[in-house]
């Protein structure tokens, strides 16, 4: 899922104090998982939202609005008569479900209320981690089911680096050792052999340096 | 030290299994909370949340006390705790919207201490210093 968090307060209200009306937007779908961007959170928001209001003087309507996926225009079409109600749409969305809004609505005001920070899982209650970069040319196949793309903090495809103590990564010592994981998992699964194939160098081109990506689906697409 | 009494509205949050108890002894013993402090019980200091305290302060609260049993005395094992990470977190929001960090409290408390809760609450006003400031 995509993982996010909300940004501090100050700066979600510097974007704010000239409108006159919000519609704070948010998504139940990953970010609400995240606890960053859902129902409740967009509660929490326009309760901070009036009361920042109130203690600076200012008359601000600030009305709750949540989509079940705000990354697809079927599930905002909803809110057309609040987008056209509000001077701002504060999204609590992923930049996606922000960027759906802001190319939905031309006309309107769209200002993100988050910070969208990477594809993820929850570890447990309150803390998420990174597991995929989305580089477009998926090599898990071959790490045991262990990205060192995403996991190894110098993006090895052949380590580990010497910085690797005990398990752990030179980085910070709260990060595992990507390929100690990638080891562990091998040896578990009885595939330590794939270690002994060199990988040469990634071709990025399927990710970010192909600049701004798209997947068509010839037999899907209308 | 001060002897203004402070009687703008005050919202006490408070588990039902420490707080509420206490209140319900003093009840036997013909005292209550003074007539500004709205209670608002709770089943587990668990439960309480950003959100809540902010509705507090949205109905017009000037004051929120939150009070969740004693470490180690939570029906639910880890309800205090979650209720002073909250408190404390809704302090640092509340901060950073103009309002002082001083008009949230946390307290804990076993069933028996209704007398203390009396107190904190009549004893829940601005810092000195800031009191000094604004005469």
């Amino acid at each position: 899922m995509i993982v996010a968090e909300r940004k501090p307060i100050a700066e979600i209200l510097a974007n704010l104090r000239q409108a006159s009306s919000v519609a704070v937007v948010g998504c139940d779908t990953c970010v609400a998982v995240c606890m960053a961007g859902g129902t409740k959170e967009v509660a929490v928001l326009s309760a901070a939202l009036r009361l920042a209001a109130r203690q600076e003087g200012r008359e601000q309507l600030i009305t709750e609005a949540c989509v079940e996926r705000q990354c697809e225009v079927e599930f905002n079409e909803p809110l057309a008569e609040l987008v056209a109600e509000h001077d701002v749409i504060l999204s609590m969305a992923c930049g996606v479900g922000v960027q759906t809004l802001a190319e939905q609505y031309p006309s309107a005001v769209v200002y993100p209320a988050l910070n969208t920070k990477f594809m993820g899982r929850p570890e447990e209650l309150g803390t998420w981690s990174e597991r995929c970069l989305g580089c477009g040319n998926c090599v898990l196949d071959k790490f045991g089911g262990v990205c060192p793309i995403t996991r190894c903090s110098k993006n090895l495809l052949n380590g580990p680096c010497g910085g690797s103590q005990d398990g752990i990564c030179e980085v910070d010592p709260s990060i595992p050792c990507a390929w100690q994981l990638v080891y562990d998992r091998l040896v578990a699964i009885g595939q330590l052999e794939r270690l002994w194939q060199v990988e040469p160098p990634k071709d990025w081109t399927t990710s970010r340096d192909g600049g701004p990506r798209k997947v068509v689906r010839e037999d899907i697409v209308p | 030290m001060s002897d203004a009494r402070d009687t703008s509205p005050l919202v006490l949050i408070g588990c039902q299994r420490s707080a509420g108890a206490a209140l319900a002894r003093l009840a036997d013993e013909g005292r209550a909370l003074p007539s500004h402090v709205r209670w608002q019980s709770v089943p587990c200091g668990g439960t309480i949340d950003e959100l809540m305290i902010l509705e507090a302060f949205e109905s017009g609260a000037e004051r929120v006390m939150v009070v969740s049993c004693a470490a180690g005395a939570c029906n639910s094992v880890v309800g205090d705790e979650r209720a002073r990470r909250r408190t404390a977190a809704t302090r640092e929001l509340l901060e950073a919207i103009g309002i002082e960090g001083w008009r949230l409290r946390y307290e804990t408390m076993a069933p028996n201490m209704g007398a203390d809760l009396l107190r904190w609450v009549d004893a829940f006003v601005a810092p000195v210093e800031e009191s000094v400031g604004e005469a």
